[in-house]
C-alpha cells in the first residue's frame, strides 16, 4: 500500500514515534506490518526511532521516498485509506458469504466486522484535559443556565434516585441486581416509562418476554393506578375494559414520541453487535437490556462467567461510545434458595467485573407476593449510597417511594 | 443466650411443620446432637439457621443433618444480619439527607 510506505517514510524522516503512536498509527499497517513491528521493537529497546540506515540494513528492499509534508498529514491520509481498504474487504467478503452461505451469515459477519472497524475508526478520541479547560468551562456555564432542569440526566422518576445520582447521564452503565423473580424487569420498565413520560425515547431490548407481554406491562405501568384497567384485564382480555383501554391508549400514545422495543422473536443471535446495531438504527436516549444472562457474547467466551464479564465490558464501552445511559438487568442465583434481602455485590459470581464497569449498581429485593420493593445502591460512582422502598401494586401499576414501612 | 437441646429439637419440628416437610425422629442420637449445637451457638442465630436450612432444603430432615452443616448456615445468618443492618443504615441516612434538602 502506498499510503503505508508514505507514512513509514514520514515517520523515519521525522523520528516522531510518540506522535505517531498517539495518533493510532499501528492500526494502518497491513503490507508493511513487519517493518512497523521492527520500528516498535527498536524504540522499546533503544528509546528512539530507528535511522534509515538501520532499516535499510534489516530490510534492503524497503523503498525510501521523500515526504515533504508533516507526519500528521500522512497519518490522516493513511488512516482514511486503510479504513476504505478494510471496508471494501468486508463488503467483498460479505458479498461472497451472501452467495455461498446465505443472508443471515453474511449479516452476522457484516455486523461483527463493521463494529470492530468502527471501534478502530473512532478510537482516536483522546483529548488533552489541560488544553481543553475552556470547553469544560463553557459546558458548565451552559448547563448552569438550564434552570428548568433539576437534574443533569434523564429522570428515573424516583425522587431519591434522581437527587442522589442525578438521573441517567450519557455514558452511564447501570446494573439492576436481584435474586430471580423479585421484579427487576418491572423496575427497569418503570425507568423506561418514566423517561418516556419526561420526553425521552427509551429502547428496551427484552430477551425474556414477547411483544404482547411487554406491551401489557408497559400499559399497566403508564396507567399508574388511574383505574382504567388492571394488568389481569389486559392479560385475560376482559371485555368490559376494551373501550376504556382504547380511549386511554389514544390519549396516552397518539402523536407521542416512540418507545422502541426489540424482543427475541425472530432474532437468531442477541449479542453486543446486535445491541449496537439497534442503537445505530433507532438512536434512543437510553437503553434497557433485559437480561444480561440471555445475551450471547460475540467475542467467543468459553464459559458463563467469561461471557458475563465480556458483556459487562462491552455494554459499558457501548454506553460511553454512544453517549447514552445503558441499564442492564442482571439476575443473581444461589445454589440453595436465597436470602430475603437485596443481594450484596460479593454474592454474584462475576460481581468484580460489574463493580469495575458499572457507574451504579442497584440491588433490588421483594419478598414473595409482597408489594414492597427494597432498593439499595451497592456501588455508586458519583454520590453517596442511598436506599429506599417502593410500594408498588403491580396489578394496577400504582407506585410510591417510601422511607418507612 | 443459649437454648436447650429440647428447645432446639422442638424448633426443628415446628419449622418442618411450618414448611410442610418431613421430620424424622432420631432418638437417642438427636438429643445429644441438639444439646451440642445448642451449647455451641447463640439461640437466635441457631434458630434462624435451622429455619433457613429447612426452608431451602427438600427434606426429609434429621437434626444430625443440620448439625453437620450448621457452620455454613450460621455464617449465612450472620451475613444476612449484617447486610440487613447496612440496608437499614443506608435507608436512614438517605431519609435524613432527603429531609435536610427539603
Amino acid at each position: 500500500m502506498n499510503y503505508e510506505l508514505r507514512v513509514l517514510n514520514s515517520l523515519l524522516n521525522s523520528g516522531n514515534y510518540v506522535e505517531a503512536v498517539n495518533e493510532g498509527i499501528e492500526n494502518v499497517f497491513i503490507e508493511y506490518r513487519d517493518i512497523w513491528n521492527f520500528v516498535v521493537n527498536h524504540y522499546d529497546e533503544h528509546k528512539k526511532t530507528p535511522s534509515k540506515d538501520t532499516v535499510k540494513h534489516h530490510y534492503p528492499d524497503f523503498e525510501f521516498i521523500n515526504t515533504p509534508e508533516p507526519l500528521l498529514y500522512y497519518l490522516t491520509e493513511a488512516k482514511k485509506e486503510s479504513l476504505s481498504y478494510q471496508t471494501r474487504q468486508i463488503i467483498s467478503k460479505a458479498n461472497n458469504m451472501l452467495k455461498d452461505m446465505g443472508p443471515k451469515e453474511a449479516m452476522a459477519y457484516l455486523m461483527q466486522s463493521t463494529s470492530q472497524l468502527y471501534k478502530f475508526s473512532s478510537s482516536l478520541k483522546d483529548t488533552d484535559l489541560v488544553s481543553e479547560w475552556k470547553e469544560r468551562a463553557g459546558d458548565l456555564r451552559e448547563r448552569s443556565m438550564q434552570e428548568a432542569r433539576d437534574i443533569p440526566g434523564i429522570p428515573s422518576g424516583i425522587n431519591v434516585l434522581d437527587k442522589s445520582f442525578g438521573g441517567w447521564q450519557p455514558g452511564d452503565f447501570v446494573v439492576l441486581l436481584g435474586w430471580t423473580g423479585v421484579g427487576k424487569s418491572f423496575i427497569a420498565r418503570l425507568f423506561a416509562a418514566n423517561a418516556w413520560r419526561a420526553g425521552y425515547r427509551p429502547l428496551i431490548i427484552s430477551l425474556e418476554m414477547n411483544k404482547q407481554q411487554e406491551g401489557q406491562r408497559l400499559d399497566t405501568l403508564l396507567n399508574n393506578g388511574e383505574g382504567h384497567f388492571t394488568n389481569t384485564d389486559l392479560v385475560k382480555a376482559s371485555k368490559h375494559i376494551v373501550d376504556s383501554y382504547e380511549k386511554w391508549a389514544e390519549k396516552t400514545f397518539e402523536g407521542k414520541h416512540p418507545i422502541y422495543l426489540v424482543t427475541s422473536e425472530g432474532l437468531e443471535t442477541a449479542d453486543q453487535n446486535m445491541v449496537q446495531a439497534k442503537i445505530d438504527q433507532y438512536h434512543p436516549d437510553m437503553v434497557i437490556l433485559d437480561y444480561h444472562g440471555l445475551f450471547d457474547d460475540a467475542s467467543g467466551a468459553k464459559n458463563e462467567t467469561e461471557k458475563a464479564k465480556n458483556l459487562s465490558k462491552a455494554f459499558k464501552r457501548m454506553a460511553v461510545k454512544n453517549g447514552i445511559p445503558i441499564i442492564d438487568v442482571a439476575a443473581v442465583t444461589m445454589s440453595e434458595g436465597h436470602s430475603e434481602r437485596p443481594p450484596e455485590l460479593e454474592e454474584v459470581a462475576w460481581s468484580k467485573q460489574l463493580a469495575y464497569d458499572a457507574d451504579l449498581v442497584l440491588a433490588i429485593h421483594r419478598e414473595y407476593n409482597s408489594d414492597v420493593f427494597q432498593v439499595v445502591s451497592r456501588k455508586v460512582r458519583r454520590s453517596t449510597h442511598f436506599g429506599f422502598y417502593l410500594r408498588w401494586n403491580l396489578e394496577t401499576g400504582k407506585w410510591a417511594e417510601e422511607w418507612e414501612l | 443466650m443459649k437454648a436447650t437441646g429440647e428447645q432446639t429439637i422442638q424448633h426443628f419440628q415446628d419449622c418442618c411443620k411450618k414448611y410442610n416437610k418431613l421430620f424424622i425422629p432420631d432418638s437417642p442420637r438427636q438429643e445429644a446432637v441438639a444439646k451440642a449445637i445448642a451449647d455451641f451457638y447463640e439461640s437466635e442465630l441457631l434458630f434462624k439457621a435451622i429455619e433457613s436450612f429447612i426452608k431451602t432444603r427438600t427434606g426429609p430432615f434429621l437434626v444430625f443433618d443440620f448439625a453437620v452443616e450448621s457452620k455454613s448456615f450460621i455464617d449465612r445468618v450472620i451475613f444476612d444480619g449484617k447486610s440487613e443492618s447496612k440496608f437499614q443504615a443506608i435507608l436512614e441516612e438517605t431519609r435524613k439527607r432527603m429531609t435536610d434538602e427539603l
